[in-house]
């Protein structure tokens, strides 16, 4: 049966056919050319995009990576401009027009959008996408989105089954009639947004019913779309590799010819495969690597603003925390700059929640010196730190919260004589326990879903499940309803100020910094502009072989 | 013989049922939920997908409609947090990855590890037997996490034929493979020039040395069956390990195997995939031991009457 | 000249003596557990914790003897912390889980037979069973006990916390790891004996009517006892870097805290941006293990009865 000789052949003759094919490879692959001279050639942008997404459907994902897939499948009735931020170049619309009040919108269609297997796009199918969204049965996360409609929220809670009622009516195939819930001057700007786009109804419908979940419709075999790039080929943790659309409107106009999206997890792998020539563009860029960059080939390292916030929250339901006083002093001894330069590299330190966009500037608190803050705790009932219970700061494993709760340790122990621990929970186990109020200081970020300060002033009301503070202040509240009603742009920012100064003056987060991406451009791509919600147009890029 | 084998069949069989359940109640007891985002998830949304997944049920509904698509339908579920997509598919499309992985790995391990170990013990205490030893530790000592970025940098940048991660090119396996294989290896050698050791030193060795025969056959023959049993010993669970994946190669590597999966279904809850992967691992564990004792009774032919 | 008559272990301790890699590799040994272990309680050995962002990265110095890391804080004290983390786990946990593995797997491979086989699909189902999950469900069990066990040992030792807390929260971490890693040990153990034990001394000792238990632990057990150090000295690499990637994912040592295997993490990634973060805490890590493994070489030519008059 087993006899030894026999084994021992086996290996060998394994070993032999091993070595054979090292030699072999190492011969033929004489190649002089990268992945990424290959790609370049073949106008193939390769992307590294952190992790397996959740999926393809525009209405169930929420995350960033799925969101610069879906950008690449799907196109909305306005689309975002690859040079401006605040621009609103019509996408699946020709135009979208408003009435005086901001409040009715009218998008004209094109009529010569399609979907990738040829059939019309119309307004029936952009109808059908927002009451699918919508639908309570679909469960989907991001309902929230679609609130703007009026009567949205209604019909989403189930407090009405009649979709009639939301402010969404078809006119004819090309022209659809949106009513929202209040003046909103900047609604072009929020239907860049992927729960915007449309989804095939034909295609959905074949496949399941309207909200039914599990509805296969997205699968590789299935899937129909109607951007500028329609799915190739999706291996699972493998990569997912889209191509032109042929029925796209502007087909004519897309220079590059398909993205391979890589889910790299681990971004110094990302940073060693971009080196080697593999990647166009990495996700991200950790702190060595940009110091390393920036001596070795600082043209191919971006650092660029990007909106988002990385905070601090504080549990304000627990004691000592419910004092003002006491997060205000937290607060002010934090080296913002120093956690934004070193931990971080390139971040701003923030002074706001909102970070500066656009025409909207945020409130500027002011400093308090490191003994204004040890007075404030000693009102408190704290001088010096004595007396103070041993808080601890809740992070889930991820190297920069670790660093950044450590930083404030040392920060709070030297300057105001406090002793806190750091609580390092699995991922899972941190988010649970935020949600569940179980906390007392947790190290947390937000991101903007678009360019308005609404998303990152909107979520600190009460019962806003992103919230997680116990934070509620009636007068906050209040001025955001205002603003709601609000159509000149000008007096409503005003509105929006003045409700993220009382925000700010009550700290019931700890700000550390504005975001910045840190990642990894290849010379040979031309058209990647610095966005700020980076959600930039694939088609308009451009692969420079020979660099 | 096969009374044998089938008995181990059969015991096999109620392993892996034990194995279901432990783990079916194991990860419905872990704090956390499937569900936990950054951005909440709205409550009314929430109710809706627990209806979907069947995890609204009470847990015993939960765990009979589970066996029951289990064994009659053959159905392992669905992932939780990505719609559509089947624990199966996710199985037989990383596994394929793992076991050319794990295959090419062993194979660098045997052949380095075992002749490495075997003349280490037979030239003992000579600089040979030092080199091996030394090489050995360094194997041992240098976590994969240090060995395969030093490799990556050291040969997969400096050579343009070698890339420094991915499973796409014909030479991606080469990295990753030696990684393992090495680490693997030294381990064997260790037990292999231990166990010979213990072999050589023996009286039947002993006596064969006197009577004259020559080294080279006394190893052979002799002294290698029972020497390479703690190595042998090792192979199984090594073989197992390599398969289920190392989490710390694959995201090193990009490699898409399924170590991965173990270590991020265990992070994101997923406990149809937890459940399917535990199965399927359990079910190779089960048939490598079975094949790694007949190999040992192969070895051992005193074992035959056990 | 009469041979004084000498017993086993007073050979053993003979040969050892005399065998200098195992002695020199002792002295190394404990050179290291007293660096570590005593060391901090010098007061030229800086904090590991204090933070100073102006200075990270920063090469060897007067001032701070391996430099410092990427936050600013002593590399050579953070050395010297870490090892009490990873000795303690290396050494205690992998004892641990050998003692386990020694004896259930030397039952196993006696009884043979039904216990036998039971015994060892029990081992199967332990190993199978994903050891993530196992680990994040003692976290949730242990972790306040052990932060109540902490606090009780400050109040009756009054030791600083700064001391203690490294070391009793590590219990949960003890527990997973002894959990599991007696599993593969007593497999080889088990494969160990079932050869050994039809041998015919072994089967002269059963005629001669000794009694199982006897037979089991003064007979067969020293006959297996190569392989379990070659095995022990092996195990207790991949137990400290196991720790290292529990750590990683929350489970394990907590920072500020850290341990050999985070800290040379935390160096590979940093690798093509300088090596001295990976040299150093590697460099007493590798060292460590050699020194373990010489000495379990020679302890193991030290007991081999069969050596005895080479």
């Amino acid at each position: 049966m087993f006899h030894l000789v026999m084994i021992s052949r086996v290996i060998f003759r394994c070993s032999f056919w091993a070595l054979a094919s090292i030699f072999l490879v190492l011969l033929t692959s004489c190649q002089r050319e990268t992945q990424v001279d290959r790609a370049t050639r073949e106008g193939i942008l390769l992307v590294g995009n952190s992790s397996e997404p959740k999926g393809l459907d525009p209405h169930i994902v929420s995350g960033v990576l799925e969101s610069n897939i879906l950008r690449a499948l799907f196109e909305g009735l306005i689309t975002s401009d690859p040079e401006r931020d605040t621009a609103t170049p019509g996408g699946a619309a020709v135009e979208v027009t408003p009435d005086p009040t901001a409040t009715v919108w009218i998008a004209k269609l094109r009529p010569n959008g399609k979907w990738s297997d040829g059939v019309p796009v119309t307004a029936q199918d952009f109808a059908f996408s927002y009451e699918r969204l919508l639908t309570p049965d679909l469960g989907a996360k991001y309902a929230e989105m679609l609130y703007f409609l009026k009567g949205a929220e209604d019909f989403n809670q189930g407090k009405t089954k009649d979709f009639s009622t939301v402010g969404v009516e078809v006119i004819d195939n090309l022209t659809l009639k949106l009513t929202l819930r209040g003046p909103t001057p900047y609604f072009k700007e929020i239907l860049k947004h992927y729960t915007w786009t449309a989804v095939p109804r034909h295609i959905v419908l074949k496949h399941g019913t309207i909200a039914q979940r599990g509805n296969p419709w997205t699968r590789s075999e299935n899937i129909v779309v109607n951007g500028p790039y329609k799915l190739k080929s999706w291996r699972l943790t493998d990569h997912i590799e889209v191509e032109r659309n042929p029925y796209y409107w502007n087909a004519s106009n897309v220079v590059l010819n398909g993205i391979r999206f890589l889910p790299i997890s681990n971004l110094y792998t990302e940073s060693r495969m971009f080196r080697d020539g593999q990647l166009h563009m990495t996700y991200g860029c950790t702190p060595e690597i940009v110091d390393l960059m920036k001596k070795e080939n600082p043209k191919e390292l971006r650092q660029e603003l990007y909106v988002g916030t990385s905070f601090f929250r504080c549990n304000t339901t627990r004691k000592p925390l419910e004092d003002v006083r006491v997060r205000k002093a937290l607060s002010a001894v934090i080296d913002r700059k120093a956690i934004c330069g070193n931990i971080f590299r390139g971040y701003t330190p923030a002074y706001a929640m909102t970070p500066p966009m656009g025409d909207y500037q945020p409130p500027h608190s002011s400093e308090i010196s490191i003994e204004k803050a040890q007075s404030l705790l000693a009102e408190a009932g704290f001088p010096g730190g004595k007396g103070f219970p041993r808080l601890k700061i809740l992070i889930a494993s991820r190297e920069t919260a670790a660093t950044q709760a450590q930083a404030l340790q040392a920060m709070w122990r030297d300057q105001l004589g406090i002793e806190v621990e750091i609580e390092n929970k699995e991922w899972n186990a941190y988010i649970t326990a935020m949600q569940d109020l179980d906390y007392d200081i947790a190290s947390a970020g937000w991101v903007g879903d678009y360019l308005d300060p609404l998303t990152f002033l909107e979520m600190w009301t009460p019962g806003n499940g992103n919230n997680l503070t116990g934070w509620d202040s009636p007068a906050y509240v209040k001025l955001l309803k205002q603003s709601f009603q609000e159509a000149d742009p000008n007096r409503r920012f005003d509105l929006l100020r003045q409700a993220e100064t009382i925000f700010v003056d009550e700290t019931p987060v700890l700000l550390v910094g504005w975001q910045a991406r840190n990642y990894l451009v290849h010379p040979s791509v031309e058209g990647w502009n610095p966005l700020l919600l980076a959600n930039n147009p694939y088609q308009f890029i451009r692969l420079v072989p020979g660099r | 013989m096969i009374r044998l084998i089938l008995s181990r069949i059969g015991q096999g069989v109620i392993t892996l049922f034990v194995l279901i359940t432990l783990t079916f109640f194991l990860v419905r007891a872990m704090p956390g939920s499937p569900y936990a985002e950054e951005k909440a998830i709205p409550e009314h949304a929430l109710k809706r997908m627990k209806e979907y997944t069947g995890l609204d049920q009470p847990i015993p509904v939960q765990y009979f409609r589970y066996l029951k698509n289990l064994i009659v339908h053959q159905d392992l579920g669905d992932l939780i947090k990505k719609d559509g997509v089947k624990v199966s598919e996710v199985i037989s499309q990383s596994f394929p990855v793992s076991l050319s992985l794990g295959l090419l790995s062993i194979s660098i391990a045997l052949m380095i590890g075992i002749p490495a170990g075997v003349i280490a013990a037979v030239k003992k205490n000579t600089y040979i037997d030092y080199i091996c030893l030394t090489c050995a530790m360094i194997g041992i000592c240098l976590p994969s996490f240090v060995i395969g970025p030093l490799l990556a940098v050291a040969v997969g940048l400096s050579l343009k034929s070698i890339n420094v991660a991915g499973w796409s090119s014909p030479g991606d396996w080469i990295l990753p493979a030696f990684t393992l294989g090495l680490i693997n290896a030294a381990y064997l050698a260790r037990l292999a020039r231990g166990g010979m050791l213990d072999v050589l030193s023996q009286d039947y060795i002993r006596t064969a040395k006197a009577k004259g025969a020559p080294n080279t056959r006394i190893v052979i023959r002799h002294a290698l069956r029972g020497g390479l049993i703690p190595a042998v010993a090792f192979i199984g669970p090594a073989f197992a390990g390599m398969i289920s994946g190392s989490f710390v190669i694959e995201t090193i590597f990009q490699v898409p195997g399924m170590g991965q999966h173990f270590v991020n279904a265990a992070t994101d809850r997923e406990f149809f995939l937890i459940q399917g992967l535990v199965l399927f691992y359990g079910f190779l564990i089960v048939g490598a031991n079975l094949l790694a004792d007949l190999a040992q009774i192969a070895l051992n032919p005193r074992l035959r009457k056990a | 000249m009469i041979d004084k008559g000498s017993s086993l272990w007073a050979d053993a301790w003979h040969r050892l003596a005399h065998n200098r890699a195992a002695i020199a590799s002792l002295g190394v040994l404990t050179v290291i557990l007293l660096l570590c272990f005593i060391g901090p309680l010098m007061p030229f050995v800086k904090s590991p914790t204090v933070i100073n962002m102006a200075n990270a990265n920063s090469a060897p110095s007067a001032g701070h003897w391996f430099g410092t890391d990427q936050l600013g804080r002593d590399l050579f004290s953070r050395v010297l912390y870490g090892g009490q983390v990873s000795l303690l786990v290396g050494l205690v946990a992998t004892g641990v889980a050998v003692l386990i593995g020694v004896i259930y797997g030397a039952v196993a491979g006696y009884a043979g037979g039904k216990i036998d086989d039971l015994m060892m699909r029990f081992v199967d189902i332990l190993f199978a069973l994903p050891f993530l999950v196992l680990v994040i469900l003692f976290s949730l069990v242990v972790d306040e006990p052990a932060a109540d066990f902490t606090d009780w040992v400050i109040h009756v030792t009054g030791i600083g916390r700064d001391h203690v807390a490294p070391i009793t929260t590590l219990i949960p971490l003890f527990i997973a790891i002894g959990a599991i890693g007696w599993l593969t040990i007593a497999r080889i153990v088990r494969a160990q004996v079932m050869s050994v034990k039809k041998q015919e001394f072994v089967e002269a000792a059963v005629s001669l009517g000794l009694s199982r238990t006897r037979i089991l632990f003064r007979h067969i057990l020293p006959n297996v006892i190569g392989p379990v150090i070659i095995y022990t000295t092996l195990a207790v690499p991949g137990i400290m870097l196991l720790e290292s990637v529990l750590s990683f994912l929350g489970l394990g040592v907590k920072p500020p805290n850290s341990s050999w295997g985070i800290l040379i993490k935390e160096g590979a990634d940093r690798m093509e941006a300088g090596g001295l973060l990976l040299f150093f805490p590697s460099l007493f890590f590798a060292s460590t293990l050699f020194a373990l493994n010489f000495l379990g070489d020679g302890l193991r030519d030290a007991l081999d009865p069969k050596s005895a008059n080479d």
